[in-house]
């Protein structure tokens, strides 16, 4: 059984780290993984530097192969972290998205300024304010 | 001085008959008859182990090494991950030379194919921080990421890595105790398929049982009577965050880097004084980087100078590295692997390598991390 | 007066095409496509659940406003999938959110319209004094048994409202519940897929809480259907939410924008709100939008909201966003659906 204690103390560093930006300064892909992740796999691990200086691990998620590199932009999101047993309190944590997600491009040019401004917002709402 | 007396190690591999305090009788025992004493001589004992609590459910093993030789002396349990035996063997030195007595046997020992490869890697695991088990990463995930760092900053690749699964496994088909006795090609290597990317299994060091033995002693009397001696010139520990992420470079282990440069100026010795090493390579990228850290090849030349192969065995050049096989293919029962290094390079500097001996080789070093660099032992080794 | 301060929304990034899903049990999909007027589905990843998607839209719903958090006295999460059945979700949201600890929370469900009906209860404690603002989060990772006529419409989704009583970006005009025990649509207690009544769900169900509700409002407020820019209904699938319209004398224009089920799926509690939230995209200064949810079991929620002049600088993009997706084939949609 995963400890609820745990997970309850861990809770208040997961809300410090969530909606961070940084970039991937290494990464890998697991194939083998331990009992709890063996659900999950292949499933990518990176270490980003966050935009203030700390680093953090984690998952990488919704990305696409062409994510898989150093230097790409990512930001913090909640997701589960732990399978655990049916009766288990839950594990939610920090894993990382891809900012600006290849298949999509780039930011969108030729929008109008306010839609610009709005989609800037709501894209990216993590910009920090956590 | 400290001087080592006696090496006993047993064969490495999966070991079914045999259980953790199996491995460790044969190899006290082993290790006994080989420096010709009786356990009545031994003052203290220091048990080298990782996981034998988490796996085993066998914890307290002070009383357990006294049930099984039937003394009363102090025996020590330590734990650093891999270096578990190197460091056990850092305090046994170390015990030797703060009290009045004249014997310390170091035993390293650990049992790990009674659990599945689940079990074991997530116990393996405990060696990595709690955030970084959270994300799912195994231990070949942290060095993998150590690997994509690596060749992000210097240009190399996986083929660069495989050169060092094939110089170990050359040299476990020459030693009768390694785990792996056959060689293995470049493209068996290069094909196997990937436990944590760019790492593949061939890469990776194996699941892997074993004890090994030594015995310390600093009374003349004992040493002088030994044909077989080998004078420990210098033995230091270093330490650094057991956080990948935390560390100042995620290239290289500043451990080893401390923990060599205390060794070198502590036995007043050069790099190049050193004949035989054995290096900790879990993962093939790890052999690269020890080069490197220790101070033998410069930073971001290790994936060229491999590919030369000049520390294989036959090899002309001055240095020659992991004879025993390394962990790669000698194998890697935790506890035991530090104890196996500083054994293979007393085998090498009293003639007994056998079929791998090293001509001539007079000092040698050896080189025990745990986790993914959190501590160091690096050991030198002459007369 | 009370309405809406800000909102947010999340759209996981999976699709499932109804392609995909009749391919598997060899049905025609041109025959399911039309007759449930959809074409894709939105799916959450296999470590996403109500609360993850909640929290991402509760966060953008949050993120421009330079409200003190400490002044959201009441968090409500409506859920047909909540993580848990006894443990509050909300609370969850709340410690993520950095509300503090002086909030009112409570974990509601009345089907597809739990949400719709904690706004009503929440617009009724502002209007008392007893908060200034309140977070309400819809969220759902629906759930359908393979084979389910309901798998190709159930869907992941989630859209946050922050309701306060100024600088509104929509004014809440009146409101109108309507509710009945009609047992079209039901889960009983750990059982993991939702049953239904087929047919019965139809006329007797949605059609007559929606119709009664919204003839009720409409007469409530001197009202009728002209007068409005634009209308949301609940949308299970692509069809009934036309013809209810058409049947209460609302136009196709006017429910155009709403239709989001058609590529999204319904996403049981956020459906209403998510067409919403796509209709507010378009929405102008001065817009009468009438909205109504509906929930199994059975009750529907009608609501009339005006824009205000704010609406303009603060509506969010919506479609352009949710078109950033990856199709993805039935044996991993079972994989992310934890039904394999």
């Amino acid at each position: 059984m995963i400890s609820p204690v745990k997970i309850w103390r861990r809770q208040k560093q997961i809300s410090r780290l969530l909606g961070k930006r940084g970039t991937v300064i290494t990464w890998t892909e697991i194939m083998i993984a331990s009992q709890e992740f063996k659900k999950f796999v292949p499933f990518p691990v990176v270490i980003v530097k966050l935009d203030n200086g700390n680093k953090a691990v984690g998952q990488l998620v919704d990305y696409e192969e062409a994510d898989l590199k150093i230097g790409t932009k990512v930001v913090a999101v909640l997701r589960k972290t732990k399978e655990g047993e049916r009766e288990d309190v839950i594990a939610y944590g920090i894993k990382f998205k891809p900012l600006y997600p290849s298949y999509a491009g780039l930011q969108p040019k030729g929008l109008s300024k306010q839609l610009r401004g709005s989609y800037t917002r709501a894209n990216s709402f993590v910009s920090g304010i956590f | 001085m400290v001087s080592l007396i006696g090496y006993y190690t047993t064969k490495f591999g999966e070991l079914w008959n045999l259980s953790l305090f199996d491995l460790v009788s044969e190899a006290i025992n082993g290790v006994l008859k080989n420096a010709k004493l009786e356990k009545k001589q031994i003052d203290a004992v220091f048990f080298g182990n990782m996981m034998a609590g988490v796996l085993g459910n066998n914890l307290h093993s002070s009383a357990k090494i006294a049930e099984i030789l039937k003394v009363n002396i102090p025996v020590f349990r330590v734990e650093a991950a891999c270096a578990s035996g190197g460091l056990a063997f850092h305090l046994g030195k170390n015990y030797l030379e703060t009290n009045r007595v004249r014997t310390v046997l170091v035993v390293g020992a650990e049992k790990m194919t009674d659990s599945s490869p689940e079990e074991t890697t997530s116990a393996l695991a405990s060696a990595a921080s709690g955030e970084e088990q959270e994300a799912g990463l195994t231990f070949p995930g942290l060095y993998a990421m150590i690997a994509q760092s690596y060749f992000n900053n210097y240009g190399y690749n996986e083929k660069n890595l495989a050169y060092v699964s094939y110089k170990n496994h050359f040299h476990g088909s020459l030693n009768e105790k390694a785990h792996f006795r056959k060689r293995l090609t470049m493209e068996q290597i290069l094909e196997s398929p990937y436990i944590a990317y760019p790492l593949k299994v061939l890469d990776s060091s194996p699941i892997s049982d074993g004890a090994s033995a030594v015995i310390l002693s600093s009374d003349n009397f004992l040493i002088k009577k030994r044909k077989e001696s080998v004078n420990v010139l210098a033995n230091e520990v270093a330490t650094d965050t057991i956080s990948l992420k935390e560390r100042k470079k995620i290239d290289e282990l500043l451990a080893t880097k401390i923990a060599a440069e205390k060794a070198f100026a502590v036995s007043k010795l050069k790099r190049s004084d050193i004949d035989v090493a054995e290096v900790h390579d879990c993962f093939s990228i790890a052999e690269i980087l020890a080069m490197e850290d220790l101070g033998f090849w410069k930073k971001g030349e290790g994936g060229k100078r491999i590919t030369e192969l000049s520390t294989m065995f036959g090899s002309k050049s001055s240095l020659i590295v992991n004879t025993s096989g390394g962990l790669k293919a000698a194998g890697h029962p935790v506890g035991a692997t530090g104890i196996k290094q500083i054994g293979e390079i007393f085998l090498q500097l009293t003639d007994q390598a056998t079929n791998r001996q090293v001509k001539g080789a007079e000092i040698g070093l050896a080189h025990n991390v745990g986790g993914s660099g959190g501590t160091v032992v690096v050991t030198i080794l002459g007369n | 007066m009370v309405g809406v301060v800000s909102y947010g929304f999340y759209i996981p990034k999976y699709r499932i095409t109804v392609d995909e899903i009749a391919k598997t049990w060899r049905k025609n999909p041109e025959d399911v496509k039309k007759s449930l007027n959809m074409r894709e589905k939105a799916v959450a990843g296999a470590d996403e659940d109500s609360l993850t998607m909640g929290f991402e839209s509760a966060a953008m719903a949050l993120q421009e406003t330079k409200i003190d958090r400490k002044k959201i006295n009441i968090v409500f999460f409506g859920s047909e999938t909540p993580p848990y059945v006894v443990n509050p979700a909300s609370t969850i949201l709340g410690e993520f959110l950095n509300i503090g600890n002086n909030y009112l929370a409570y974990d509601t469900q009345f089907a597809c319209k739990a949400a719709t009906g904690a706004m009503i209860s929440a617009f009724g404690m502002i209007k008392s004094g007893f908060s200034k603002y309140a977070l309400i989060c819809a969220s759902d990772k629906a759930n359908a048994k393979p084979h389910d006529p309901l798998e190709y419409t159930a869907s992941s989704g989630s859209a946050s409202f922050l309701l306060g009583d100024s600088d509104l970006l929509l004014e809440l005009i009146d409101f109108e519940s309507f509710s009945s025990d009609t047992p079209d649509f039901w889960r009983r207690e750990g059982i993991r897929y939702p049953s239904h009544g087929g047919r019965f769900t139809g006329k007797p169900s949605y059609f007559y809480h929606i119709q009664q509700a919204t003839k009720v409002l409409l007469r409530k407020t001197k009202l009728k259907p002209e007068n409005f820019a634009h209308a949301i209904f609940h949308m299970p699938n692509g069809k009934f939410p036309q013809e209810v319209a058409a049947s209460l004398g609302f136009t196709k224009t006017q429910i155009e924008k709403s239709l989001v089920v058609s590529h999204l799926g319904n996403s049981y509690t956020a459906s209403v709100l998510m067409g919403l939230v796509s209709t507010l995209e378009s929405a102008k200064k001065g817009d009468l939008i009438f909205l109504c949810s509906y929930g199994s079991g059975a009750g529907s929620d009608a609501f009339i909201f005006r824009a205000t002049n704010k609406i303009e600088r603060r509506k969010k993009e919506f479609e352009k966003i949710i078109n950033k997706k990856k199709n993805i084939d039935y044996s991993t949609y079972l994989k992310f659906m934890h039904i394999i």
